[in-house]
């Protein structure tokens, strides 16, 4: 059968380089947040089997997931710098290119015969893809395919029907919304931590594949090659088509540096700017596809992690700390705002409402995770207590998280916004308890938010009060939150 | 709060990159003699056959002395371990990894290597030493190739970084697990009472 190159398996070639390209990158600086690596979900330091950071953390002090971050070069990472926020909106941009050029390649490739160049049709591929894996090694010419050799249609298979695949069904198993809901999805992979490994291993792989392919380029016929991939010349070019298709390629190649240098510049020089246009795309997919889902969470208590990481220093605000000198016997829990009926709540009288228990596991943004027990106060049993009138749509969670280690402390107090519909569902508490005993200040005592489908950060820590409101646009810097605010990241958190 | 960082100084990762790739070339020199007599040719085959880098064929020829093939073909081969092995321990650093864990350290090593006779083998051969092509055959590939780089060259230069760990802090020698310890922040107290 002879197979050429139409013109679709061409611009999906390309665009396949572009959003693979920005993929690794923005995966990058994702790795940078929490640069480490494990095969558990506890996370525990020291139980990592990869770390890509020069820190060592000291030993005999407080110290927290955000001190361990590594800023990586622009270079190598999107945006770089310590840019978490926008390095997530870059892969999440980067996977819904990659996906829709995926699936108008797999679905083209199904009605065309093309699908001839990849899909194995007998067992022989295999001793075939041996004899020429050895003509290789021997220095030989490589056995001639239709179009590919047995080796290359086997290594482009997996490439495009297991690795991919794996890709992305490793990188959805990481979503705290999709664990909660599907914990037995995440647990096809051996957890979350062991498909957040599982998902750089095949990074790696994924880079491991292009060079080896690019140097195959090169061996066949570098001209050649590009006259089949940019002009879908199969027959030998002449030397005006050999000369177009290497200006081409070269021009491909020039367009996508671009895009990288606009992109990684624009994002360091112009963040809010960036992440305005960037959540345009990506926080409708995130709300249609992930943020419905509910979790369903009840781990075993024997899965409990044994030694929790705290994260965030305590507040220093003068009000916070006489009241836990006290230990939080004068704190009232204000509920305000839109409501029929405003509430002002002590620790006693939220313990006095029936609580709810659940074993959850956490997930940070950065990526280290944890299994942990708590009590509290269900959020839809205050909502009923305070009565939200019909306008209000959002809890607007205050702190004492006055961010004394940030920036000098100039950034105002933590605060984060949590959609009305969301706090309604089982499983978003105020915890009081946790792992049995009282919340200790360092968890965030004596409140603390659980919304269980979420990344950690729209879970506050040393919550003061709430108060439900109509819109958070005009609060803040206008994201929904302060690290919505600050760090750029979403104001949902469902992956 | 003191977080101690690894240093990644430049004449440190070129000492002991040099000094690594040596060592490990040696015991792949070694693995390389004794596979070639294992596989029934002359001893002084893997000398000539790098010598033929500079000398071309003539390497072979009874004109070509032992001694001159021993000499060139030992500073060639040194000196190409010794500039792999500074490529080694830089992208080691380049990656933040002279502090990894000692079994992934020889796991690299084996990567590398592997990549190494890629290079070396199915590269630099065919283009620019195609006379040597044709004394590559499938054993001298697998067992002086693919088998002694990935399993002694690179396994060897891994060995050596896990133990002289160059550009780490002496005080992070011999730690298994890096660990931090939750100790309660100063301020509010942090143990709270049962209610």
């Amino acid at each position: 059968m002879d197979l050429d190159f139409p013109l679709w398996i061409r611009l999906t070639h390309f665009f396949n380089i572009l959003f693979l390209s920005l993929l690794v990158r923005s995966g990058i600086e994702i790795l940078g947040a929490h640069p480490m690596l494990y095969w558990n979900d506890d996370c525990t330091p020291g139980s990592e089997w990869v770390r890509f950071t020069r820190k060592r953390m000291p030993r005999g002090e407080l110290w927290t997931a955000e001190d361990e971050k590594q800023p990586y070069t622009p270079v190598v990472a999107l945006p770089g710098r310590d840019n978490l926020g926008l390095g997530r909106y870059w892969h999440f941009v980067g996977i819904v290119g990659w996906i829709v050029v995926g699936v108008v390649y797999v679905v083209a490739l199904f009605v065309t015969p093309q699908w001839h160049r990849l899909v194995p049709t007998s067992w022989d591929v295999f001793p075939d893809a041996y004899d020429a894996l050895l003509a290789y090694v021997r220095l030989e010419p490589p056995p001639t395919g239709d179009p590919f050799n047995a080796l290359q249609q086997l290594t482009y298979f997996g490439v495009i029907f297991v690795l991919s695949p794996l890709q992305i069904a490793t990188g959805i198993a990481m979503s705290p919304a999709m664990a909660a809901r599907f914990p037995w999805f995440t647990r096809l992979f051996g957890g979350r931590q062991s498909a957040r490994s599982l998902h750089f291993l095949g990074m790696i792989a994924f880079i491991g594949f292009t060079i080896h392919h690019i140097a195959l380029v090169f061996g066949h016929g570098f001209v050649d090659g590009m006259a089949a991939i940019i002009l879908g010349v199969t027959d030998e070019p002449t030397s005006s088509e050999s000369a177009v298709a290497v200006a081409l390629a070269i021009l491909g190649l020039g367009v996508i540096v671009a895009v990288h240098i606009w992109a990684t510049r624009s994002s360091l020089l112009h963040p809010r700017r960036m992440q305005n246009r960037l959540q345009r795309l990506v926080d409708p997919l995130q709300r249609r596809l992930l943020q419905p889902l509910r979790s369903r969470q009840a781990y075993p208590g024997e899965q409990i992690t044994v030694t929790p990481r705290p994260n965030g220093r305590p507040p220093r605000d003068p009000r916070y700390q006489a009241l836990a000198r006290d230990d939080f016997r004068d704190f009232r829990f204000e509920v305000g705002g839109l409501v029929a009926n405003p509430l002002q709540l002590s620790l006693d009288d939220l313990r006095a409402l029936a609580g709810d228990a659940q074993v959850t596991k956490h997930v940070c943004i950065q990526g280290w995770s944890q299994v942990v027990a708590w009590r509290g106060v269900a959020l839809s049993r205050l909502l009923d207590r305070c009565g939200p009138l019909p306008e209000a749509r959002y809890l607007l969670f205050h702190t004492f998280d006055d961010k004394w280690d940030h920036d000098d402390g100039q950034r105002g107090y933590y605060y984060t916004t949590v959609d009305l519909e969301l706090a309604r569902r089982p499983q978003s508490i105020l915890a009081y308890d946790m792992n049995g005993g009282p919340l200790p200040i360092e968890f965030g005592a004596p409140l603390r938010l659980r919304l269980e489908n979420q990344l950690g950060y729209k879970m506050v820590k040393w919550v003061r009060a709430v108060e439900l409101i109509d819109d958070y646009r005009t609060i803040g810097e206008g994201k929904g939150g302060w690290r919505e605010d600050v760090l750029n990241y979403s104001q949902i958190a469902p992956i | 709060m003191a977080v101690i960082v690894e240093e990644r100084d430049m004449g440190a990762v070129f000492v002991h990159g040099c000094l690594g790739g040596v060592a490990a070339g040696l015991v792949l020199g070694v693995t390389a003699i004794v596979s070639t007599v294992a596989l029934g040719d002359s001893a002084s085959d893997p000398f000539r056959f790098v010598a033929a880098f500079v000398v071309g064929d003539d390497a072979f020829s009874s004109d070509f002395s032992l001694l001159a093939a021993l000499l060139l073909g030992s500073t060639i081969h040194f000196a190409l371990s010794a500039l792999y092995g500074i490529v080694f321990v830089a992208l080691l650093a380049l990656t933040f990894q002279l502090s990894a864990r000692a079994w992934l350290l020889v796991l690299y090593g084996a990567a590398f290597a592997f990549s190494v006779w890629e290079v070396n083998f199915l590269a630099a051969v065919p283009l620019s030493f195609p006379y040597l092509a044709g004394r590559l055959d499938l054993g001298t590939q697998l067992w002086n190739g693919v088998v002694s780089y990935c399993l002694v060259y690179g396994p060897a230069l891994g060995v050596y970084v896990a133990l002289v760990r160059p550009g780490v802090i002496d005080s992070w020698r011999g730690r298994s697990a890096p660990g931090g310890t939750f100790t309660p922040p100063t301020g509010p107290t942090s143990s709270r009472s049962e209610r």
